[in-house]
C-alpha cells in the first residue's frame, strides 16, 4: 500500500539532505572566497573556490530534480503532493523570470517565488500528514501539525521583518540576519519532518 | 482529517487574498499609474547598484535637461545619475537628498537651485509637481515622513497607495499601452541608459531680449520666499548634520526681463549656502563665459538643448573633478560595460537630436521605447564639440 508515496517521500528526504549539504558547501566556499580568496594571489586557490561553488550549485540543481521526481511519484497515491509539485514548477518559472529582469518586476516575481516555495513545502507536509492518517501514525500526525504551523509562522515573521526593515534602515542589516536565521530554522523543521516521514515509510517501521 | 481540511481551506483563503494583493500591486506598478519620463528617471535611479554612483544630481528639469551623465563618464570618468523630476518642490529636493543618503553614499551630491527660487511657495503645494516625484518613489521611511508631515489627511492614502488615485485610468486603455511598455521595458532591461537625461530637439526662436551677456556682474539680491528659505536652511542643516559633500548649482537659462528676478534670488541663495560652508556655482550668471550661445543652445527660456547640454556637462564635470576633487570609485568589468552602453546611447541621442534640429522636426528625446529604437540609426562614436 502507498508504494509510490513511500518511494516519493524517500526521494524528498534525499533531496532535502542534498540541498542542505549543497547549501552548507556553498556558504563555506562563499565565505572562503570573501575572506581568503581576495587576499590570496594564488590563482589555484581562487580556481578551487570557483569549482567548489560550481559543485554546490550543481548539488542544488540535483536536489531540485530529486524533489520534483519525489513529488511526481508520490502524487500517484496522494493528490496533495501533486499540488506541491505544481507550486515547485511555479517557483522555478518565477525564479527564472526574476533573475533575468530587474526592478519591481523582478521583485514581484521573487516574492511570488517565495510564496510558491512556502506552498510547495506546506502541501508536501500536508501530503505526508494525510499519509500518516492512512498509516494511523499519531507521532507523524502531530509533528505534521506542528511543522505546518511553524512554517506559516516563520514565513509571516520573515515578511514582517522585511517590511519593518524598509522603515528602519539603521537596523536593516540586523533584521535581514534575523530573517535568514528564521528561514534556516523553518528549513530545519521541514527537514526534520521529512526525515521522520521517510522513516515512517521504511518497511517494518513501528511508529 | 479535520486538521487537513482546515489547513487546506486556510491556505486557499490566504492564496486568494495574496492573489488579489499581487494583482493590485501589478496594476498599481504598471497599468493604473501615470507613467512619464519622470517615472522612468526616478525608477531607474533605484535600479542602480547600491553605493555604485560617484555623483548624484538632484533638482528639476533645469538639471535633467542640462547634464548628460554618459558624457561626464566618457570625458571625466565618474558615474552619475539625475534623481530629478519636473518642477520638483523644495520638499522633494530634501526627500531626494535623504534617499540618496539611504541608497548610494556618493562622493558628491549636486543640487540645482530651482526649487528654492520661485517668487512664492505655491509650487510646494502643486499636486501635479508633487506627484511627479513622490508617486514614483518606492515606499521608504523618507517617503512616509514626507506624507505624514505634509500631505492632508484625506489624501494620505492616495500618496501611500497611488492605486487609490489612479484606479480610474483603466478606461484610457489601449491608448496608455505605450506608457506601460516604457515602464515594463525599463524593468526588464534593468537599467536606465540615459541615467535620467531628457531633452527636446529644438532651437529656441524668440524675439525676446536675452540678458545673459550682462548678468555676469549682477550682484543684486532679492529675498527668497520665507517658506522656501526655511526649506533651504532645513536642507542645509540636514546636510551639515550628515556631513555630506554637497555643492549647489544654478544651471544656465535664457534670462529675460520676466525671469531676471530669479537671478537676484539666486545671488541671495548663494550667500545663504556659502554661510553654511558649501559652494554655490552661479552658472546662470556665467553662461556666456561657459560658451552657451543664446541663439543656438536653448530650446526654451528655461532649458538648454543638447548643444548647450554638451557644453554645460563638460564645464560642470570639469569643476566636479578639479575643484570638488572627486575621486571616482573603481568599477567592475560588468559596471564598465553597462556605462559604455550609457556613453553609446548618449552619443547616439546627441546625433539623433542634431539630425532632428537640422530638419526642424521638434520632438522630445528621452528614455522611452520609441526614442531608444530610433537611436539605432545613429553613430555612437565620441562627440566633438563644434
Amino acid at each position: 500500500m502507498y508504494n509510490n508515496a513511500r518511494s516519493g517521500i524517500k526521494a524528498l528526504r534525499s533531496s532535502a539532505v542534498l540541498n542542505t549539504i549543497a547549501g552548507a558547501v556553498y556558504c563555506a566556499a562563499a565565505m572562503f572566497t570573501l575572506f581568503v580568496g581576495r587576499k590570496s594571489a594564488d590563482s589555484g586557490v581562487v580556481l578551487a573556490a570557483f569549482f567548489i561553488l560550481l559543485a554546490a550549485a550543481a548539488g542544488g540543481v540535483a536536489a531540485l530534480f530529486l524533489q520534483m521526481k519525489g513529488l511526481a511519484r508520490a502524487r500517484r497515491d496522494e493528490p496533495l503532493f501533486g499540488t506541491a509539485f505544481t507550486f515547485v514548477i511555479v517557483g522555478i518559472i518565477c525564479t527564472v523570470v526574476s533573475v533575468f529582469t530587474a526592478g519591481t518586476f523582478s521583485n514581484i516575481f521573487s516574492g511570488v517565488n517565495e510564496v510558491a516555495t512556502l506552498l510547495a513545502s506546506l502541501y508536501t507536509v500536508l501530503g505526508v500528514y494525510s499519509l500518516a492518517l492512512g498509516f494511523d501514525n499519531k507521532r507523524v500526525q502531530s509533528a505534521g501539525k506542528v511543522t505546518t504551523v511553524a512554517l506559516a509562522v516563520v514565513f509571516a515573521l520573515a515578511v514582517a521583518g522585511r517590511i519593518i526593515s524598509v522603515f528602519t534602515p539603521a537596523i536593516d542589516f540586523a533584521l535581514d540576519a534575523a530573517v535568514s536565521v528564521l528561514n534556516l530554522f523553518g528549513y530545519a523543521v521541514y527537514l526534520t519532518y521529512i526525515s521522520r516521514a521517510a522513516k515512517m515509510c521504511d518497511p517494518g517501521y513501528i511508529g | 482529517m479535520k486538521f487537513l481540511q482546515n489547513a487546506t481551506r486556510t491556505i486557499r483563503v490566504c492564496c486568494f487574498f495574496l492573489t488579489v494583493l499581487v494583482s493590485c500591486l501589478v496594476l498599481q506598478q504598471y497599468f493604473l499609474r501615470n507613467v512619464d519620463h519622470n517615472t522612468l528617471r526616478v525608477e531607474g535611479y533605484y535600479q542602480e547598484e547600491r553605493n555604485s554612483l560617484d555623483v548624484v544630481l538632484i533638482g528639476a528639469s533645469d538639471i535633467y535637461t542640462s547634464f548628460m551623465p554618459g558624457r561626464a563618464y566618457e570625458q571625466f570618468g565618474f558615474t552619475g545619475y539625475l534623481l530629478a523630476s519636473e518642477s520638483i518642490t523644495a520638499s522633494g529636493v530634501e526627500t531626494a537628498v535623504k534617499e540618496v543618503v539611504r541608497t548610494q553614499h556618493p562622493g558628491l551630491i549636486v543640487i540645482e537651485a530651482n526649487a528654492f527660487l520661485y517668487g512664492n511657495a505655491e509650487n510646494e503645494d502643486d499636486e501635479a509637481h508633487l506627484r511627479k516625484f513622490f508617486d514614483n518613489l518606492p515606499l521608504s521611511r523618507n517617503k512616509l515622513d514626507y506624507i505624514l508631515k505634509n500631505v492632508p489627511e484625506d489624501k494620505k492614502a492616495e500618496y501611500l497607495f497611488p492605486f487609490v488615485k489612479y484606479h480610474g485610468l483603466w478606461n484610457e486603455y489601449p491608448d496608455r499601452f505605450f506608457m506601460t511598455a516604457n515602464d515594463l521595458s525599463l524593468d526588464v532591461r534593468g537599467y536606465n541608459y540615459l541615467k535620467g537625461f531628457r531633452t527636446t530637439a529644438e532651437i529656441y526662436k524668440t524675439d525676446r531680449e536675452c540678458f545673459n551677456s550682462r548678468i555676469a556682474d549682477e550682484h543684486g539680491e532679492l529675498d527668497l520666499d520665507p517658506k522656501l528659505e526655511k526649506k533651504l536652511t532645513d536642507l542645509l542643516d540636514y546636510c551639515k548634520s550628515q556631513d555630506l559633500n554637497v555643492v549647489f548649482v544654478r544651471a544656465p537659462h535664457y534670462v529675460t526681463a520676466e525671469t531676471y528676478d530669479r537671478v537676484k534670488r539666486s545671488n541671495r541663495m548663494a550667500g545663504i549656502v556659502k554661510e553654511y560652508g558649501y559652494d554655490y556655482y552661479r552658472f546662470e550668471n556665467d553662461a556666456v563665459s561657459i560658451g552657451i550661445d543664446e541663439k543656438r543652445d536653448f530650446y526654451n527660456d528655461d532649458h538648454m538643448n543638447v548643444y548647450g547640454a554638451l557644453k554645460f556637462t563638460d564645464y560642470l564635470a570639469s569643476k566636479i573633478v578639479t575643484e570638488q576633487k572627486l575621486r571616482p570609485d573603481p568599477l567592475t568589468d560588468s559596471q564598465r560595460e553597462a556605462w559604455q552602453d550609457t556613453v553609446s546611447a548618449t552619443n547616439q541621442l546627441y546625433r539623433y537630436c542634431d539630425h532632428l534640429m537640422s530638419t526642424g522636426d521638434v520632438r522630445g528625446a528621452q528614455e522611452d521605447v520609441l526614442t531608444l529604437l530610433a537611436l539605432g540609426d545613429y553613430s555612437d562614436a565620441p562627440l566633438t564639440r563644434r
